[in-house]
């Protein structure tokens, strides 16, 4: 027997508890082995989950995209019909239709869409509502309570000193720094003022009701048609 | 499945329930397996061997009651396959043709035993004795050094380093892992593996040299 042949049978003879040690980390591996079945069968179904959730929101992604670009071909066409406030042009209607396949789109979202105060709305000759807004322009509802979405992004309401501004659509469609933008975020149950100033006068003397997302004010305007979203102009 | 503890499983061997044998193939069969493949790299030697530490294991617990039984076992099989390569090559030499089996998959290889051969080579240097030129221990020393006692010291030095080094020598010495296995064990790299068996066997080279092993 050589030498290293005796060392060999020599540290089989090593303690046990030095070897019991060495081990310890084997056995916690082929522990682990052996009891992670029931964390591979929830990893699994996790992934799945993601998975579905994922196919969920792939095309929704692309809603809510193709809905961004009406929206961004939309406003500047309807900014210019607000002012000039007459005669049907081409243009207006194909922005009307432009709104319209917006308006689809958003229906093809989970949120409840509604639209009947819009639709029994009165409408004039150029299309336009009391306010100025087109019926395409506003009417999403949330938990059963009208809120409308002032795409007229110069309108303004001022409450207790603060200036705000009609919310962009997009606001509700992104939501909001991550915090979705819905009717639950208010207190309905009193109102925090009413509108002191506005561009719209209609506006003027409507109940407020606000609250603060992200540290920023935003203001639901009471109408008798629905509630309308301002946002705390920032400088 | 919840594991059954070690001590009711040396219960079941003192009861003479062949559940033993059946419990400690579940508990450390692999564990038994892996030692054996590691030493005789043929599965269907390493199997047997495997089996033969039940048996002996049957036959020895009563009267023997093993404090940690996964260690009893292991240093059975552990022992079983160095005696069986041992034996293998023995065999192959007396023949004078090279001995070959087939793996279980079906193809041929060589019994080799290489991670054994791989670590007979790095410990010898650590024996700090005259070897003669035929790799003989020299008498004056190999016949003193029992391998109990020699085990015995190898402990205490193992004892005075961190416990990754030791652990590291013991999967690469007793269990006869791979560098990079042992390595993989303890999460570190191979590099530093090597670096740390390295300081470790000088560093036994010394203790020995210190405890009066001759030179």
């Amino acid at each position: 027997m050589t030498k290293a042949e005796k060392l060999i049978d020599a540290v089989g003879y090593l303690d046990d508890d030095l070897i019991k040690e060495a081990e310890r980390v084997r056995f916690n591996k082929t522990l682990r082995r052996t009891y992670s079945k029931p964390m591979r069968f929830a990893a699994l179904a996790a992934c799945c989950a993601m998975l579905v959730f994922g196919a969920f929101l792939f095309p929704k992604f692309f809603i809510n995209l193709g809905n961004k670009s009406a929206q961004e071909a939309a406003a500047p066409a309807s900014a210019e019909q607000m002012v000039m406030a007459g005669g049907t042009s081409e243009a207006a209607v194909a922005e009307e239709e432009i709104l319209e396949e917006a308006k689809t789109a958003d229906k093809a979202e989970t949120m409840t869409v509604t639209n009947e105060a819009v639709e029994e709305e009165a409408v004039d000759e150029n299309g336009l509502t009391e306010e100025g807004v087109t019926p395409a322009d506003a009417g999403t509802a949330y938990g059963g309570t009208e809120l409308l979405i002032w795409t007229d992004s110069a309108a303004t309401v001022t409450l207790d000193g603060i200036l705000y501004q009609a919310a962009a659509r997009k606001d509700l469609a992104e939501g909001i720094r991550g915090s979705e933008m819905t009717i639950d975020l208010f207190d309905l149950s009193a109102p925090a003022g009413t509108v002191s100033e506005s561009s719209d006068q209609a506006l003027v003397g409507s109940a407020c009701y606000q609250t603060t997302v992200d540290e920023v004010r935003y203001l639901l305007v009471e109408q008798p048609d629905g509630l309308y979203l301002f946002k705390e102009k920032t400088k | 499945m919840v594991p059954i503890e070690d001590a009711a499983i040396v219960d079941l061997y003192f009861a003479r329930n062949e559940d033993a044998i059946v419990k400690t193939q579940q508990k450390f069969g692999s564990y038994l397996l892996k030692i054996a493949m590691n030493i005789l790299t043929s599965r269907p030697d390493s199997e047997e061997c495997v089996n033969d530490t039940y048996l002996r294991a049957w036959n020895t617990i009563p009267p023997q009651r093993p404090n940690i039984l996964s260690t009893f076992l292991g240093k059975i099989t552990r022992n079983l396959s160095i005696d069986r390569l041992r034996h293998l090559r023995a065999a192959k030499r007396s023949a004078q043709q090279s001995h070959r089996e087939t793996d279980m998959d079906g193809s041929v290889i060589e019994i080799t035993g290489a991670q054994y051969d791989l670590s007979l080579s790095e410990l010898e240097e650590v024996i700090p004795s005259e070897a003669r030129p035929d790799g003989k221990v020299a008498d004056t020393v190999g016949e003193e050094l029992e391998a109990k006692e020699l085990g015995r010291a190898i402990s205490e030095y193992l004892r005075t380093i961190s416990e990754e080094a030791r652990k590291l020598f013991i999967y690469r010495y007793y269990d006869m892992e791979s560098v990079k296995d042992a390595a993989s064990l303890l999460g570190i790299t191979e590099g530093k593996a090597k670096t740390l068996l390295f300081r470790t066997r000088a560093g036994l080279r010394t203790f020995l040299e210190k405890e009066g092993y001759q030179i």
